[in-house]
């Protein structure tokens, strides 16, 4: 019995040594999909923060905005997340910066309903579950057994270790403003599916007809509240889709504009096909059915920063 | 319920406790109970086969042993071998024959009406049915007392560590200990959670992360080159080992804890230096299963020279049709039995040539050797992991020429480094047998091998990664 005692003892001492020594190295990486780039966007005090999935982190380009805006702007999204990542990245920003002068957050067909994947790939969120009750929240409505696991200081960086060997001490480049290029251009003859972006076992049409994530309009209607009370503009926007099924559009946009009707101060911008179609009916803007290319980008950030002027401005 | 699951992990943490809290008398019905509930966690209206299978064995070997006259137990025998065939034909092959029969009936512009069942697979269908037959046989060959406790002989069917992807028991080596009262035994506790760990690291750590990659290469196999399809089948070749494995010393590390033995189902497999001497160590309980009630039967190796080839070929392709009802594991089977055969044909010559026959193999024949075989085996893997024949052939084609960049995933890092590991600690536990004799080693060495595997499980484990393989056999 005293083996099994020394053993355990053992096992936790090492668990929050290498806990702590992760997590000393997390903290003073800034580069890589796995934490990294988180760790940097929480150092930014932009005065617009872009938040989303890489249909963000691809699409939106902060220079764009700040030379049509005149304000700093700086994208935190981050590619294979989404909704979930967006809300607990925020929950954490607010605690270091004041609050910004706009949010804005990509939100697609899958963002709002509720995804297992999601769930999980938030899970590089782990080492910063101490600082935010939303945050373990997520984490732990993965199963009922993770409020146990993450006891365990080394869970926290579970898949991450190579990652975080890779990316150890690196910064991103000066001016690095979280915008990813996207070369190429889309060829329609090769790509002949129709989307059925992050999710890829469920057609657009099946997700426009599931009802949204209590949970997720919970978060997002704490957020708007938030938003409201800080002086900060709120934008849902979504953003083009190569050969966007239009009878799902259709369903999920007036989905989305029902759950928003009591949420005051939520502005919904939908730049896509289907209100832009002469414009972003171009495969040359595209690389591939779900993301823009540069071009694509570039003409898509100028079209927000006008929305958000007219906005702003107070125009209709 | 999954052997990589927290609700796994939570199961097995009761039912340990109430296990050492009830007397013995209790203790078969709690394993009884226990094994309904993991296995009606898959599809519950399918315990109703096994309780099927359950009762047919069961009065069929108490039929053998109360019949004195031959011709009724071999009646009664047969009876038991044809309605346990038909279950496992009805839930596992009818479809197979039923597809096969339509398009050669549509080659031959007949009309064939009969719909295929649309029904789903029981999970380890082929592993309980064989073990049920070996029972009767043993019975009926009279090397086992039929069981007249019918709780013991239904946990004998049901015992939830190997329920579902064995090792294939005798009974005699398990219906004897279900009786034997087990006392708790804080060095067999440690032992069996030792080997479990080590199982659930084989699967977690390495199996779950070759699987990712695997998975995305053989999935769009035609959009890969050469190079990535020879270096995605040999990481299937570590997947499916660890994988297997790993759910194999995982049944043994728990089942150990319960004083339940089970007979070990990998040894080193890989390091074989020959054909015959992988399938000793390669599922061990399935290709002894083979020899004892088919190769043997059949008269084994002591046929004609011509009569030789024909038993080990029907031998192996009933070995690929065990595991599905595909045409691939028919061509995998196939694939082995001609290596066999070639082998014993290519011994043979040797014995008549007079070549050396006792000659002691050197380092380098032996390390080729091991290459060789590992490289024959790493093509019927092809056909094993592939969707369909044709597939499977262009991707042999294609992997002869191994040209082309590779296809570079991140995961790869951790395939590569936890292959590493256990191609080390297989080749050092091959000699010692380091897992099932913990007790010859020092405290430091097995505190440190726990550690390694629990921090590695910690750290670099897939949550949520496939489900085992074998399961669907």
């Amino acid at each position: 019995m005293r083996r099994i005692i020394v053993f355990l003892l053992l096992a936790v001492l090492l668990d929050r040594g290498l806990g702590l020594l992760l997590g000393w190295i997390q903290t003073r990486s800034f580069t890589g999909d796995k934490g990294g780039l988180l760790n940097y966007a929480l150092l930014q005090e932009p005065q617009i923060l872009i938040l989303g999935s890489s249909r963000a982190q691809l699409h939106i380009m902060p220079s764009v905005l700040t030379e049509k805006l005149g304000l700093t702007a700086y994208n935190a999204a981050l590619k294979g997340q989404d909704f979930l990542y967006a809300v607990m990245l925020y929950d954490l920003w607010k605690r270091r910066h004041p609050p910004p002068k706009a949010i804005v957050l990509t939100i697609d067909i899958e963002s709002l309903i509720a995804r297992e994947s999601e769930v999980n790939t938030v899970h590089l969120m782990a080492p910063h579950m101490d600082e935010s009750a939303l945050v373990r929240e997520v984490l732990y409505s993965d199963s009922p057994f993770k409020r146990f696991v993450y006891v365990a200081q080394t869970y926290r960086f579970n898949g991450n270790v190579l990652s975080l060997a890779n990316h150890a001490f690196r910064r991103p480049p000066d001016g690095y403003d979280g915008f990813i290029v996207s070369p190429g251009a889309l060829n329609p003859a090769t790509e002949t599916g129709v989307l059925n972006a992050l999710d890829q076992d469920r057609t657009a049409l099946e997700m426009a007809q599931v009802p949204f994530s209590p949970q997720k309009l919970r978060y997002l209607r704490d957020l708007a509240e938030e938003a409201l009370r800080n002086g900060t503009r709120l934008y849902l926007l979504h953003t083009p889709i190569f050969r966007q099924d239009e009878s799902a559009h259709r369903l999920w946009v007036d989905k989305l504009r029902a759950a928003l009707a009591d949420m005051p101060g939520v502005r919904f911008v939908d730049l896509c096909i289907t209100t832009y179609p002469a414009m972003f009916a171009r495969p040359q803007l595209y690389r591939n059915l779900n993301h823009l290319n540069r071009d694509g980008a570039e003409l898509m950030s100028g079209l927000l920063a006008a929305e958000i002027e007219r906005d702003f401005s107070g125009s209709p | 319920m999954l052997f990589n699951s927290f609700s796994f992990l939570t199961f097995f943490v009761v039912v340990t406790v109430l296990f050492f809290a009830l007397p013995h008398a209790l203790r078969w019905l709690l394993l009884l109970l226990a094994s309904c509930f993991f296995y009606m966690c898959f599809v519950p209206i399918y315990i109703l086969i096994l309780a099927v299978t359950i009762i047919i064995d069961y009065v069929a070997a108490i039929c053998i042993e109360d019949t004195s006259d031959s011709r009724k137990k071999e009646l009664f025998l047969i009876l038991s071998i044809v309605s346990l065939c038909v279950m496992l034909f009805v839930f596992k092959y009818f479809n197979f024959f039923n597809d096969n029969f339509a398009v050669l009936a549509a080659a031959l512009q007949w009309n064939y009406p009969i719909e295929a069942l649309r029904i789903a697979l029981p999970i380890g269908l082929s592993f309980h049915t064989f073990q049920s037959l070996s029972y009767v046989i043993e019975v009926y060959r009279g090397r086992q007392k039929a069981e007249r406790h019918f709780g013991i002989y239904a946990l004998y069917v049901m015992y939830f560590p190997q329920l579902v992807a064995g090792p294939i028991e005798r009974p005699q080596n398990m219906l004897h200990q279900f009786h034997e009262r087990q006392y708790f035994d804080l060095s067999r506790l440690q032992d069996g959670l030792t080997l479990a760990l080590w199982g659930l690291f084989k699967k977690v750590v390495v199996a779950d992360s070759l699987a990712i990659y695997v998975d995305s290469i053989f999935n769009n196999s035609s959009h890969h080159n050469g190079a990535t399809l020879l270096l995605a089948t040999y990481c299937f070749a570590f997947q499916i080992y660890c994988d297997f494995s790993g759910y194999s010393d995982i049944a043994r590390g728990v089942s150990r804890i319960y004083g339940i033995e089970l007979m070990k189902n990998f040894d080193a497999p890989y390091f074989s230096t020959s054909i015959s001497e992988f399938w000793t160590r390669w599922h061990i309980s399935l290709s002894t299963w083979f020899r004892d009630y088919v190769y043997i039967p059949l008269g084994g190796n002591r046929v004609s020279l011509r009569r030789h080839p024909f038993n080990l070929m029907l031998v192996f392709l009933l070995s690929g049709f065990w595991h599905g009802a595909n045409w691939t594991f028919i061509v995998w089977g196939a694939l082995h039995g001609t290596y066999l055969i070639v082998e014993r044909l290519w011994s043979t010559a040797r014995e008549w040539l007079g070549l050396a026959a006792n000659e002691k193999a050197g380092v380098i024949r032996t390390g080729l050797s091991m290459l060789l075989v590992f490289h024959l085996v790493l093509v019927a893997w092809v056909f094993f992991r592939a969707s369909d024949v044709s597939t499977a052939f262009g991707i042999v084609r294609r992997m002869l020429i191994p040209t082309g960049p590779i296809f570079f995933d991140p995961i790869l890092v951790q395939c590569v480094l936890g292959v590493a590991i256990v191609i080390v600690a297989d080749w050092w536990t091959r000699r010692t047998n380091y897992w099932d004799n913990l007790k010859c080693y020092p405290l430091s060495l097995r505190f440190a091998t726990c550690l390694m595997m629990l921090f590695g499980i910690s750290l670099l484990g897939v949550e949520k990664g496939s489900q085992f393989i074998y399961f669907q056999f």
